[in-house]
């Protein structure tokens, strides 16, 4: 399928790929913004990744909409090679359970599992970040197994813990700052997503891998213990 | 260093420059001011670096001391400024403040939000290239409250006394029509769906905030459904959830969502969803990108003070305060309290 250019208003457009979430269709999101950011030209102001678009902001004095438009259709020509950077990896340390992980045991009850089971498969993926956003820094993480797919609270939280590991329904997450929510809490790492005041303040970029590390798991069969 | 210190904050005021930008890819929203028309000619009455952050108010505002001589500018909507207690012709000009001056103001009487810039601009650290304010990511200063002070610049001079005339002010009405232009998802509309958002009016809900304006009206038919694979927002985006009425989504949107979006109102017409309020109505009308980006940036007409002058009169018994400005045209355009 061709991906489509449109508008969105005067000063940004949105190429739209094959609206699927999969990792190869978010691959050519991410080597095409990749592909515009090189060409280092003033008239691009930012982009914003998403599953399987990209919206990118410029400036129409600087370039035209149809301008525009044709420059990115020669750069999707260009495809096939798929340029990217090498995809950084983050290993994301976590204590499961316990107070931290207010959930895991329902989590785990809910598929007839054990709590370890549960930070066995949750651990054991190489999860991709397709985009970041609903706030600083959140990621939308894909490849969580199947078998953990859990549905949200229902009532949620009106207050989650900065750096708290959930499940809701297929989608597995981190939550960069203190907010309410729905998901499922399992887990809490230390490692903060979001920074201010650091030099990069965002820890993870879209098109970025992810893995969970078990740090402490607490509420199984074995009480507390650290995780090899 | 010198403070503005804020003595009551209003309804709802916050420090607010042009935007954060650059952030967007990792979900952080450009926050920034809401009417960038009547924030760019504050700055510009004081001859501030047009990226200054300033002082933005809702609906009613709030009284302000000055703890040292400056200059200051109110532009935006009329909330009935008083200096040191008393009207005065005080907005849309470039005013002189000494210290121990005391600026405040009560409510809107037309439009939404009043802006109160300082010579130099209000100082505050830069977070991620910006002094905006997103409260839910704790980025800038947050909420005005009693007691908070604003560092400024001091020993500061202007060069020249500016005023924007009467006739030259934007008039916030409330009924406003918008430019938008429409997509990205026109598709995923009815033409009947299209037809109703583009000839109805739709009127701002009380549950509207600078995140967006959640607008009352006939439902916008889909063809299937509302929902899309979530992809990037840009303030301006007009989305359509089920429940088919649509949201403006502004300074502090989130910067991706999941609903149909139905059209984007353009640029220069972005200054008048921030002086909109509950129940004030819009209409949209679609104009294409290639005028769009034809049009000029809307400007606000500034006119060189050469003197200015304050008086009372005596009318059949009535006392007045009159404040006349001599302007660089030769004619004079006066204001009567």
């Amino acid at each position: 399928m061709k991906p489509q250019i449109k508008p969105c208003g005067d000063r940004a457009l949105v190429i739209l790929f094959e609206q699927e979430i999969n990792e190869s269709i978010n691959q050519q999101v991410i080597s095409l913004m990749f592909q515009v950011e090189r060409l280092k030209l003033q008239a691009i102001l930012e982009m914003i990744p998403a599953y399987c678009s990209l919206t990118v902001l410029y400036e129409p004095e600087l370039i035209l909409y149809d301008d525009l438009c044709y420059l990115l259709a020669e750069l999707l020509e260009k495809q096939e090679k798929m340029i990217c950077k090498e995809p950084v990896t983050h290993d994301i340390p976590v204590h499961y359970g316990g107070v931290f992980g207010p959930d895991l045991k329902y989590v785990a009850q809910y598929h007839h599992m054990t709590v370890e089971e549960v930070v066995k498969r949750h651990t054991k993926g190489l999860y991709r970040v397709y985009m970041l956003g609903f706030t600083p820094g959140f990621p939308y993480l894909g490849g969580l197994d199947k078998s953990l797919a859990t549905p949200r609270l229902k009532t949620p939280r009106v207050s989650i813990p900065i750096g708290s590991v959930g499940i809701a329904g297929d989608q597995t997450g981190i939550y960069p700052l203190e907010s309410p929510g729905g998901w499922q809490i399992i887990g809490k790492t230390e490692v903060s997503l979001f920074d201010q005041t650091r030099e990069n303040p965002f820890l993870l970029s879209p098109g970025d891998r992810l893995k969970f590390v078990a740090v402490t798991i607490e509420g199984g069969s074995y009480g507390l213990h650290k995780s090899h | 260093m010198a403070y503005i210190k804020v003595i009551k904050p209003g309804m709802y005021s916050t420090i607010q420059d042009k935007g954060r930008f650059g952030f967007r890819k990792y979900g952080v929203p450009t926050s920034g001011v809401m009417d960038d028309l009547a924030y760019e000619t504050a700055n510009k009455l004081l001859e501030n670096d047009l990226a200054d952050a300033v002082i933005e108010m809702t609906l009613s505002g709030g009284s302000f001391e000055f703890e040292a001589d400056t200059y200051i500018a109110i532009t935006g909507a009329d909330m009935s400024p008083t200096l040191n207690g008393y009207p005065k012709p005080l907005m849309w000009r470039t005013l002189k403040i000494k210290k121990g001056d005391v600026i405040a103001f009560q409510s809107v009487a037309s439009g939404c939000r009043t802006y109160l810039a300082v010579k130099g601009g209000v100082q505050l650290p830069l977070e991620m290239e910006s002094r905006s304010t997103y409260i839910r990511a704790n980025l800038g200063k947050g909420l005005l409250k009693c007691g908070d002070t604003l560092k400024i610049l001091s020993n500061q001079t202007c060069g020249s006394m500016q005023l924007v005339c009467e006739k030259d002010r934007p008039r916030y009405e409330n009924r406003t029509l918008v430019k938008v232009i429409l997509g990205p998802h026109e598709d995923a509309f009815t033409p009947h769906g299209i037809q109703t958002f583009l000839n109805k009016t739709y009127f701002v809900s009380s549950t509207s905030d600078r995140m967006g304006y959640r607008l009352q009206g006939p439902s916008i038919e889909h063809k299937t459904d509302a929902d899309i694979r979530s992809d990037g927002i840009v303030r301006g985006a007009i989305q359509v959830p089920g429940r088919g009425e649509p949201i403006v989504l502004l300074s502090d949107c989130q910067t991706s969502g999941g609903y149909t979006k139905i059209a984007h109102v353009i640029t220069s017409d972005l200054w008048k969803m921030g002086q909109l309020k509950p129940g004030d109505g819009i209409r949209f009308e679609a104009i294409d990108i290639y005028s769009a980006q034809k049009m000029k940036a809307p400007m606000i007409k500034r006119t060189l003070i050469e003197s200015e002058r304050s008086f009372k009169i005596k009318i059949h018994s009535k006392q007045y305060d009159v404040h006349v400005d001599l302007i660089k045209e030769g004619g004079a355009c006066g204001e009567k309290n």
